[in-house]
């Protein structure tokens, strides 16, 4: 029987051990957006339903909450960027709806609770069991997920600092780079072998 | 109907069939260059837009072909004890278009493994005979770097001058000065200063999302403007099927598909194959034929064999400093090679190469850095993001891998690309040795990071092979155990040549594209010495 290559099965077996964090196997790109908490359109709404943002709101907080100076995820638009997302790309979808029904299934299993019922330390405790179950992907591509709402907003770059250059604008300034820093490896016998 | 008959005929149009075309286009040979994939466009590199990391996990400027799937790329099947998740691009340049420019040479050890180490094979040529390629391929792309470095031998001075290392650089250089131990500034395919009518480096540090302004050496932005002046035709979107015999067995052109999907002809005298270590070696075992059974240039069994691939491991150092390791060009901005020649107390043969690393963006370090240790989410997730982010700089161990005839691409007998043709599949252990080297490599690294004031270390481990594909046809004298000669002709097919990282004898410990190059363009003085000899 002939595979199809572009079965996710057999994607998924070939990104094993992906040097990237994750490794989400999905296609196509979300333009670029810096999102604002609360504006989610309709067509929006329809690819996560309302208890899904509920449970997804509540569960992106506990994973970046506010403290240290920082927003917690969903003050910088983080519901209304994944909600997007999974509008826009069918595997993201996929992933975020697998993992935030794990999450609920396993909120009621140890608590007889939905997640959002949860009190702070509650949620934790279930977050960090969902963390340690297998498969782990199901934890792994959520907390994914939140991290990319987070870090794609320019409002949490300036809060860490982080000046932000796009190839086709101008570029940091930097010191020129000081041979003489190299004097000392100059004097070094020759390391390389010579060859006849 | 065939089209018309071409002197030469290239495919791929990467770092060495750009060279290749350019050369043999400027010596006045009639070239035709087939390409799998197309021109891209400046402003559709993802370095141009804010969001440029998630291609890191999805998108069509991801590495990796099996995650991108744009129209013109295969898929790669990859197993064995460490399957490698195989880094490619098919474009106009190939990979140059988003490797990180970084353009080491290789030493004159490195040519004589067999010789100096007792391990793998010599190549059939040395490095003097590469010394004035490497020159002509680094003034035709483009290099930022200095002369003088004691760990090479001496080469002429650099077309502009290096590149800044930064304060990641002045950080972890000191380490290196503390211990003694060898350092340079890395020689870059990113020029410093405009160049060959192309901007200085604006440090963007974005370089591995594709250079838009063109300071970056691509090769659609270096060799092929050049090309096509000089009358080269360069057809993309023009995926090859197999590469066609005559009765005598001498090759006579390829059948490919056109963007619309139809089967072409494209008749040459003369054939170069340069679609790299991974495709190369398939296109080669695709082309079977009477007279080929084993596929094309095959009868030693070696095409697809002896793959290698470089093993890598990362060490992220976490400093009390601010670090600009997401500023300046992500070409390597210094590298150390105090453990690159063979050093048998050492407990294994051959090297490695440090490099001095730059990093990706916020994103990236919360998903886990090049380390992957992802940022822990909770009440600790600030805390440490915060420590982390900008205060990481990067040590990349990069080992030599030996030819191991286990390791090897052979064709999947189940997934096929959308033209119907297999998928290349991989099968690949690391060895004892790379494991041995990456060990020491990471000890060492941990001791430079140490002297230079380092808090905390991150260290990836033994990552999934994924940068480098070499080996796969390679040069030898004899027909027995390689597929080219020195002159990278095929021993079984005088009129068929390859030349790309599969060439390779063996791979060194440098980022291989320097070579490619160099390669490239004395393959391409040989086809011509030799053109009385076309048919």
């Amino acid at each position: 029987m002939k595979k199809n290559w572009t079965r996710r099965k057999f994607l998924e077996s070939t990104l094993k051990g992906s040097i990237v964090a994750g490794g989400a196997v999905t296609a196509g790109v979300i333009s670029p957006v810096e999102t604002k908490a609360g504006d989610a359109p309709e067509q929006e709404a329809a690819a996560l339903d309302a208890q899904q943002r509920k449970l997804l709101r509540v569960t992106m907080d506990e994973i970046i909450p506010a403290g240290d100076g920082m927003p917690a995820a969903s003050e910088v638009g983080g519901v209304e960027y994944l909600t997007r997302l999974a509008r826009e790309n069918q595997q993201a979808r996929r992933e975020l709806q697998k993992s935030l029904n794990a999450l609920a299934a396993l909120s009621r299993k140890q608590f007889g609770k939905d997640f959002t019922s949860l009190v702070p330390a509650q949620r934790v405790e279930v977050l960090k069991k969902f963390e340690a179950q297998r498969p782990r992907q199901n934890f792994v591509k959520l907390r994914d997920h939140v991290y990319e709402s987070y870090y794609t907003q320019p409002k949490v770059w300036k809060l860490l600092g982080y000046p932000f250059y796009a190839t086709n604008g101008p570029g940091p300034r930097m010191k020129p780079f000081d041979p003489a820093s190299l004097e000392r490896v100059r004097k070094m016998p020759k390391l390389y072998r010579e060859v006849s | 109907m065939p089209e018309e008959r071409a002197d030469v005929l290239v495919i791929g149009s990467g770092a060495a069939g750009a060279a290749v075309s350019k050369q043999l286009a400027d010596l006045g040979a009639k070239v035709v260059c087939l390409e799998q994939g197309d021109w891209v466009k400046p402003d559709q590199y993802p370095s141009t837009r804010s969001n440029y990391e998630i291609q890191l996990h999805r998108g069509a400027f991801n590495f990796s072909p099996n995650v991108r799937r744009r129209p013109e790329d295969y898929p790669i099947v990859a197993t064995g004890g460490n399957p490698p998740d195989i880094l490619m691009f098919n474009a106009v340049g190939g990979s140059t278009i988003h490797y990180t420019g970084h353009f080491p040479r290789f030493h004159p050890s490195d040519f004589r493994v067999k010789t100096l180490d007792g391990v793998a094979e010599d190549w059939p040529i040395t490095y003097q005979d590469l010394d004035r390629y490497y020159d002509m391929n680094d003034r035709e792309m483009g290099v930022a770097g200095l002369a003088g470095d004691p760990a090479n031998p001496p080469r002429s001075p650099r077309p502009t001058p290096p590149l800044p290392i930064g304060v990641l650089g002045d950080v972890i250089t000191r380490g290196f000065d503390k211990l003694g131990w060898h350092w340079w500034v890395s020689d870059n395919a990113i020029i410093s200063r405009p160049y060959g009518g192309r901007p200085g480096c604006e440090l963007h540090g974005k370089c591995m999302f594709g250079c838009s302004i063109g300071s970056k050496a691509s090769t659609d932005v270096t060799y092929w403007p050049k090309a096509l002046r000089k009358g080269a035709v360069l057809k993309t979107r023009a995926r090859v099927r197999e590469i066609t015999v005559d009765a005598q067995g001498r090759v006579q052109g390829a059948l490919y598909y056109d963007r619309l999907g139809k089967l072409q002809e494209q008749r040459a005298r003369v054939v170069v194959v340069s679609c790299n270590g991974v495709g190369t070696p398939r296109l080669l075992l695709h082309s079977k034929s009477k007279h080929f059974p084993q596929g094309l240039a095959n009868s030693s069994g070696m095409v697809g064999k002896n793959f290698m691939i470089h093993p890598f491991r990362f060490l992220e150092g976490v400093f009390e400093e601010r670090i600009d390791s997401y500023d300046g060009p992500f070409g390597i901005p210094a590298f150390s090679q105090q453990f690159y020649e063979t050093d048998t107390k050492r407990g294994f043969l051959r090297g490695y190469t440090f490099f001095l690393e730059r990093s990706f963006g916020p994103l990236h370090q919360a998903w886990g850095g090049f380390a992957n240790h992802p940022v822990p989410w909770g009440a600790e997730h600030h805390r440490v993001m915060r420590r982390r982010f900008p205060h990481i700089v990067r040590i990349t161990v990069m080992g030599e891998d030996l030819p191991h005839e286990m390791n090897r691409i052979e064709l999947d007998p189940e997934v096929k690309d959308s033209s119907g043709i297999p998928a290349p599949r991989v099968v690949y252990n690391y060895s004892s040795n790379s494991l041995k080297i990456l060990d020491h490599g990471a000890v060492m690294a941990r001791r430079a990071l140490d002297a230079a004031g380092v808090g905390e270390v991150l260290d990836s481990g033994v990552i999934a092979p994924a940068f480098h594909l070499m080996g796969t046809a390679r040069m030898g004298s004899n027909p027995k155990s390689s597929v080219v000669n020195a002159w990278h002709q095929a021993h079984d097919v005088p009129n068929l040549f390859v030349v790309d990282g599969s060439s390779f004898t063996t791979g060194a410990a440098v980022n291989p594209t320097s070579t490619i190059g160099a390669l490239a363009l004395r393959c391409a003085e040989g086809i011509w010495r030799r053109r009385r000899e076309w048919s």
